[in-house]
């Protein structure tokens, strides 16, 4: 992962970022579930072929009714003028769509693993999805983590007392438990390249998964590991991010104590290097030569993307009246864009899972270039691209085509 | 008209980024490409209109009427209403040819003065300065005003 460049002296705010980011996807705000959940809902009706325009689908703990082509609306009750009849009951499942999915994926993998059944690693990776599934897992991984980053409180908090020396010893502290989380996610990922066969997303999604998988990282070194334990570990951890939502409390402490140390403008200058880090690979995603390369940038965006919101988030809450307008600008954008990425990672998961998606939006195209004009499915297949980012550009040949092309099979399972 | 069109449509995919700055705090999430684009009719015709008011003199508290018509009128886009249509930006667009043909010394100095006042609605909208400067100018760029002849290519 490359470094944006700053001063020294907010090194290790920047290196906890990246590394909290990737460790904090569940911290994401409270509506990012219905979000998700609304977009997969317009996922699957375009999948089975249907105008998700309208419609409305029962979700997790509610209801979705889709208004417009990109509005929904998520509730708790019926909406109003709905006949229960005409629900659609896709997503009455018992987790959020992300969840189901990847649980799904996980039922997937039990072969892969049975095959593997002598590994005691991979079972051990595999008893532990249930654990991941758990309500307060999300808790108990922050807790971890926070022990790790206490060094980095503590350094602020003794730079603002003034105690440089003090503030020095953190600095190593933290500065050795952050090089030595990172070498284990080196080896980690390299473990994973070496096994061949391994696709983009897989190694992207195990990009995320070992950032996240903090108490795995402590307890067993990469090079402990095998391939299929580190796939499945990389698809536990993503679920992490689905079960909902706690504030990013220790990075808070740390804003409010360099704020306090006088170093908010150098808080702002990591904010927007973050946001500016990840808009520069989020282009580079759309500008992607292939759908590999493609998800590759994206992956690398989000934790960029994150670090900005949860800075900018923290700051909003504790930021003087005066100052709060323009934190909470840089993480509403911060946030769409977090947001657009994660429903792309649902896209390219169910890609994973099921081939024939790409081909579902290529009839979708066709049925808008058959109502509305050539005009309005080239606008359509560009706003997947640009604005929904699931695509990157050199695909809109493609998307638009009617000429038949060849499908990705599901996931291969062995075995 | 197709320029005016390809001209919005260009502005609409760069703002579309950095949308969230200009929408409503209760706003929902994924806004299509044409709130984008209208967003960016917005901006040509509050640029347009600004350019006039500045060449002809009328420029007294140029940038807050600029700010709040870009206020009113993007706020509005978002709840629903309309954007302006091509037909009406093409005959502003008309008008500013008009203008900076009759005064070509004066087009530069409005022209600058006018971005200057597209910069400042965007940064009152919170949005970072580098990406505020780089809209604005291709707000200019896309209208092409140009000083030397006046002639004002969209539309």
């Amino acid at each position: 992962m490359t470094s944006v460049s700053l001063n020294a002296a907010t090194e290790e705010l920047e290196h906890s970022c990246l590394v909290a980011s990737m460790c904090l996807l569940a911290s994401l705000p409270a509506n990012m579930e219905k979000v998700l959940a609304r977009e997969a809902a317009s996922l699957g009706a375009v999948a089975d072929g249907l105008d998700p325009v309208g419609r409305t689908f029962r979700a997790p703990g509610g209801y979705i009714q889709i208004l417009a082509e990109n509005e929904g609306r998520w509730q708790r009750d019926l909406p109003d003028g709905v006949d229960a009849a005409d629900v659609i009951d896709g997503l009455d499942r018992d987790g959020t769509p992300l969840l189901d999915l990847l649980r799904s994926l996980i039922r997937a993998l039990q072969p892969l693993v049975a095959r593997r059944d002598g590994d005691p690693t991979a079972r051990m990776s595999f008893d532990q999805v249930p654990d991941a599934c758990s309500a307060d897992y999300d808790q108990r991984l922050l807790t971890a983590f926070r022990e790790t980053l206490k060094p980095l409180t503590g350094y602020h908090a003794a730079l603002a007392a003034g105690d440089k020396e003090i503030a020095q010893v953190y600095i190593r502290t933290a500065r050795k438990a952050f090089g030595e989380l990172s070498d284990m996610t080196s080896r980690l990922r390299d473990a994973l390249a070496m096994d061949g066969d391994v696709t983009a997303t897989e190694m992207a999604l195990c990009d995320i998964g070992c950032g996240l998988a903090g108490r795995e990282l402590g307890a067993a070194p990469g090079a402990g590991l095998t391939p299929t334990a580190l796939l499945l570990s990389c698809y536990i951890n993503v679920l992490v991010r689905t079960p909902a939502v706690t504030p990013p409390a220790y990075l808070a402490e740390v804003c409010r104590a360099m704020v306090t140390a006088g170093q908010e403008k150098v808080l702002r200058e990591v904010a927007d290097a973050y946001h500016s880090q990840a808009r520069q690979q989020l282009r580079a995603a759309v500008d992607a030569p292939s759908m590999q390369r493609f998800q590759v940038a994206l992956f690398g965006a989000l934790p960029y993307e994150l670090g900005a919101l949860f800075i900018a988030s923290a700051a909003r809450d504790f930021e003087p009246a005066t100052g709060r307008a323009a934190w909470a600008a840089l993480a509403g954008n911060a946030e769409e864009w977090a947001v657009r990425m994660q429903s792309s990672f649902v896209l390219a998961a169910q890609i994973l899972q099921d081939g024939r998606i790409f081909e579902a939006h290529r009839r979708y195209f066709d049925s808008i270039r058959a109502a509305k004009g050539e005009q309005a499915a080239q606008s359509k297949a560009a706003e997947f691209v640009e604005q929904r980012i699931y695509y990157p550009r050199v695909t809109l040949p493609l998307l638009l085509s009617a000429e038949p092309i060849p499908t990705r099979p599901p996931l291969r399972i062995d075995g | 008209m197709q320029d005016i069109q390809r001209a919005t449509a260009a502005i609409g995919r760069e703002l579309a980024w950095d949308l969230t700055y200009l929408s409503p705090a209760e706003q929902r999430r994924f806004d299509p490409v044409s709130i984008a684009e209208g967003a960016a009719a917005f901006l040509m015709m509050a640029y347009l209109r600004g350019f006039i008011d500045q060449i002809s003199g009328r420029a007294t508290k140029l940038g807050e009427r600029t700010a709040d018509f870009l206020l009113d009128r993007i706020g509005a886009l978002f709840r629903g209403d309309p954007p302006p249509t091509p037909d009406e930006l093409s005959t502003v667009a008309d008008q500013a040819r008009d203008a900076a043909r009759k005064d070509q010394e004066g087009t530069s100095k409005a022209l600058t003065a006018t971005e200057a006042q597209i910069v400042g609605y965007l940064l009152s909208r919170h949005m970072p300065e580098d990406t505020a400067r780089a809209i604005a100018a291709m707000v200019r760029t896309q209208t092409e005003i140009e000083p030397d002849h006046g002639a004002v290519k969209p539309g």
